[in-house]
């Protein structure tokens, strides 16, 4: 009996944050079928400042459409910035794929002092928010000639050290002995790096990736900071141009928004967490 | 089949990895329908997008055409004239009717234009004799006035010169009398040269300087006797007593005073020369003497120069008095001068005034051509037997004389030619007529433009009585160009001064408060990039005609592109795109 309380208040704990957290997910999601009057009746309070409390229903009472037709059919704006979205990040994730995994590979498997104090040194650096950065960065892209394209946003990516992080810890999992079997076999170190290390690392590498899709999805400060035009903006920058009168066609895109990077996740969800294990689990 | 049912199952199935299979399908499905949205939605915007036509504007001058419908109207008309104050005795035409050139059209009376004759005849003999009269009485005034103005200039010449002459003399007069008083001025000269010619002075001087010659023998014999013995006599026998006798007289002074004459007074003879004591006694009675003499002399001298004093005083204020008296002689001799000379140039000065302006001779004269000018005009008539022909042949519009009446200022009757210049008529709008002056050059086309009569110009505009707010335009048409009643099309082009910014006319709108704009295309960054939209600039049009608006200056920039025409209802903020070729 105990038990089953203290189950019930366990499930019942978690039940409540669980929807705190999903409260605003369901909230875009209603309010992209709502209406635009029932918007501006629910919203008006943030528009006018008059004291008066916003009410916002989770259920729509004249259900529409018409904000996602809008949006795919009317918008060719957001399609601009949805591309624009796209290329960043599979140019980001094909760029780090060349760079952090080779990256990771050497940390992980050749050690030394001076792998150790880079690999500091990355650490460091990973660590350093955008803020901190930002005019060293601008005054180098600035230099390249970068600023106003969007080379400027992905070459920044490309070479983050964020994924190295990760991927190097999937690294460090394979076994040596395995890798010292393979070279007394006669395997060189690129086939040692494709043939064994790839494969046995694709966990940790699967999560880099999938969490380096979502961070380059959700990218605002660089775009801000790095391109003046509009038409080279990803999507993160186009939902805050939409003003509090469309509303509703700010809510579809927001929904649209959110579809593939849920699907990203579902299909990395099971890498992340064996690169989260990974990366918690000691030798 | 197989191979489908395979893939169905791989990837809706359960199993490892069916999830993430179907979430990677998903995804992709995801993408394929996002591009075909992509597609869709560009070609929904861009065929929602007006396509539009744009240009610059452009400096140019408007050119405005003004087109009416007309008709050709009779020829000009012409007046018949006749001078005022005849009487019509007949009147041998009628409205309407034609006639030729030097056809009688009117006769007048011509006993009354005997009458009239000998009347303008009289009239005239009479103001040419005023005439004559008036030019001779102008002549003899001018002669008057000439001989007045030599007289008055001899008055005042001699006015002149008596002045100055006067005024020279009572000058000369106070100098003089100025120069008496300053020589008479002093006292020690005058008292100077009254004691030098006093005789009773004089006289007193002499027995003074013969007291102190005696003296002086005195002392000398008495000198002599003390050093010499007694008895001795000079080389001229004489002893210094016969000195002492010689040397008396008489004098006489003024003022009743008589200077007892020194007299001889002999001593005791000096001959004895031993007798010292008597020679002083002598000597000091001598200078008793003296000394009496010159007591006497200074007594009289003082009594002179107490009674010079007084005359020379009283001397002395008669010759002030004369010296002012001479003066104000000058004075009064100046101003009388003045007077005089202005008097004498102030008739000089009317004498050659000139006269009043006096038209009555031009007047007189004027008459005089007139009366003969009329009494020509009469004769004229009465050569002709008092007939009014016409001048050219043509057609009666109007007569306005009646048999009977007398002619006045106003003609007879209107005459319109026949042949030669017709003329041409079209109404005008209030619009239009802004547009045509007097002058202007235009043309005029028959048989719908298939012939045309160029050359022409703008003889008359005038507000139309039969229909308000239209002008009737009225050109002359050469002869032989049309014929009376034929319909045609009147054409004017006028050219404006260059204006900077002219725009076509369909770039221009108009909005709900009846403001005129145009629509200016702006460049703006959007997500689809540079993108071409609407701006809306109001304007203010001066001029316009059928194709072009000039606008006022500074409204639309030269590089500026301005929306002409558009495929659709465009509003300020609308992104369009340009029409494709």
């Amino acid at each position: 009996m105990r038990k089953r309380i203290k189950q019930g208040l366990t499930y019942g704990l978690l039940a409540l944050l669980a929807v705190l957290v999903c409260l605003p997910l369901v909230w875009v999601l209603t309010g992209s079928v709502k209406s635009s009057v029932e918007l501006s009746n629910s919203l008006a309070p943030i528009l006018l400042e008059n004291g008066r409390e916003v009410r916002f229903t989770l259920w729509p009472c004249f259900p529409t459409l018409r904000h996602f037709m809008e949006v795919l059919f009317q918008s060719p704006s957001f399609f601009v910035v949805f591309w624009n979205s796209v290329r960043i990040a599979v140019l980001t994730l094909g760029g780090q794929l060349l760079v952090a995994v080779p990256a990771a590979w050497a940390f992980a498997r050749f050690p030394s002092r001076k792998n150790s104090f880079l690999f500091t040194l990355y650490t460091v650096l990973m660590m350093m928010p955008f803020q901190v950065t930002m005019l060293s960065n601008y005054l180098v892209l600035d230099g390249l000639g970068l600023i106003g394209r969007q080379a400027a946003v992905i070459l920044p990516a490309v070479f983050s050290t964020f994924p190295v992080f990760l991927i190097y810890r999937g690294f460090t999992e394979i076994p040596e002995g395995l890798v010292e079997a393979a070279r007394i076999d006669g395997a060189g170190d690129w086939q040692i790096f494709f043939r064994i290390g790839l494969p046995l690392g694709s966990s940790g590498i699967l999560s880099a990736m999938v969490l380096s899709f979502l961070e380059t999805w959700n990218l605002i400060e660089q775009p801000l900071a790095f391109l003046e035009d509009k038409a080279l903006w990803p999507l993160s920058l186009y939902l805050p141009e939409v003003g509090l009168g469309q509303a509703g066609t700010a809510f579809a895109a927001s929904v649209i928004t959110l579809i593939p990077a849920v699907l990203v996740f579902v299909m990395g969800q099971d890498y992340l967490e064996k690169g989260i294990v990974a990366a918690a689990m000691k030798e | 089949m197989k191979d489908r049912s395979r893939i169905w199952q791989h990837i809706f199935g359960k199993g490892p990895g069916a999830s993430r299979r179907r979430a990677a399908v998903l995804l992709g499905q995801f993408l394929i329908f996002m591009m075909i949205c992509t597609l869709i939605s560009q070609a929904l915007y861009t065929g929602r997008m007006v396509q539009v036509t744009a240009g610059n504007s452009r400096s140019m001058s408007l050119n405005h055409v003004v087109e009416a419908e007309g008709t050709v109207q009779k020829g000009p008309e012409s007046a018949v004239l006749v001078p005022a104050g005849m009487r019509i005795a007949q009147v041998l035409v009628r409205e309407g009717q034609q006639v030729e050139a030097g056809e009688t059209l009117f006769l007048l009376d011509c006993g009354d234009m005997e009458e009239q004759l000998s009347e303008k005849q009289e009239e005239e003999q009479r103001r040419r004799m005023q005439l004559e009269s008036a030019r001779e009485n102008a002549k003899r005034q001018k002669e008057d006035a000439q001989k007045n103005r030599e007289r008055a200039n001899e008055d005042y010449n001699s006015a002149v010169d008596i002045g100055d002459r006067q005024v020279d003399e009572a000058r000369a007069a106070w100098e003089k009398a100025g120069q008496e008083r300053e020589q008479f001025a002093d006292w020690e000269r005058y008292l100077a040269d009254v004691q030098q010619s006093d005789p009773g002075l004089r006289q007193l001087d002499e027995q003074i300087a013969l007291l102190e010659q005696e003296l002086n023998a005195l002392r000398e014999q008495a000198g002599k006797a003390e050093s010499e013995p007694a008895g001795t006599v000079d080389e001229t026998g004489n002893t210094g007593k016969e000195d002492q006798t010689d040397d008396t007289g008489n004098a006489e002074t003024d003022g009743g005073t008589q200077a007892e004459p020194a007299g001889r007074e002999t001593g005791p003879d000096p001959g004895d020369g031993k007798d010292t004591t008597g020679w002083a006694a002598q000597i000091l009675a001598k200078e008793q003497e003296l000394a009496r003499a010159r007591a006497e002399r200074e007594s009289y001298l003082a009594q002179l120069s107490q009674n010079s004093r007084q005359q020379w005083e009283q001397t002395k204020a008669q010759l002030e008095e004369s010296e002012r008296q001479a003066l104000r002689s000058y004075e009064g001799a100046q101003e009388g001068r003045e007077q005089s000379v202005q008097a004498a140039a102030r008739a000089l000065e009317d004498a050659s005034a000139k006269p009043a302006s006096d038209s009555s001779l031009a007047l007189l004269a004027m008459d005089v051509e007139q009366a003969k000018k009329e009494c020509a005009l009469l004769e004229s008539l009465l050569e002709t037997e008092g007939r009014i022909c016409a001048q050219q042949a043509g057609q009666i519009t109007q007569v306005s004389a009646q048999i009977g009446q007398r002619t006045t200022d106003a003609p007879v009757c209107l005459l319109a030619a026949a042949e030669g210049e017709l003329t041409f008529q079209a109404m005008l709008t209030k619009e239009q007529i802004r547009f045509v002056n007097v002058g202007d050059e235009c043309m005029v086309s028959f048989d719908s433009g298939k012939r045309k009569v160029e050359g022409l110009t703008v003889l008359s505009l005038s507000e139309s009585r039969e229909e308000p707010n239209r002008y009737e335009l009225t050109l002359l048409l050469p002869a032989g160009q049309a014929s009376m009643g034929q319909s045609g099309t009147v054409r004017l082009v006028q050219q404006t001064a260059n204006y900077n910014t002219c725009v076509p006319l369909e770039a221009l709108r108009v909005d709900s408060q009846q403001q005129t704009y145009v629509l200016v295309l702006s460049s703006t960054e959007t997500f689809l990039g540079e993108q071409l939209t609407a701006v809306k600039r109001p304007v203010k049009v001066l001029d316009k005609n059928a194709t072009y608006a000039a606008l006022e200056n500074g409204a639309v920039g030269a590089e500026e592109e301005i929306i002409i025409s558009a495929s659709g209802i465009v509003y300020e903020g609308d992104v369009v795109r340009m029409e494709e070729p």
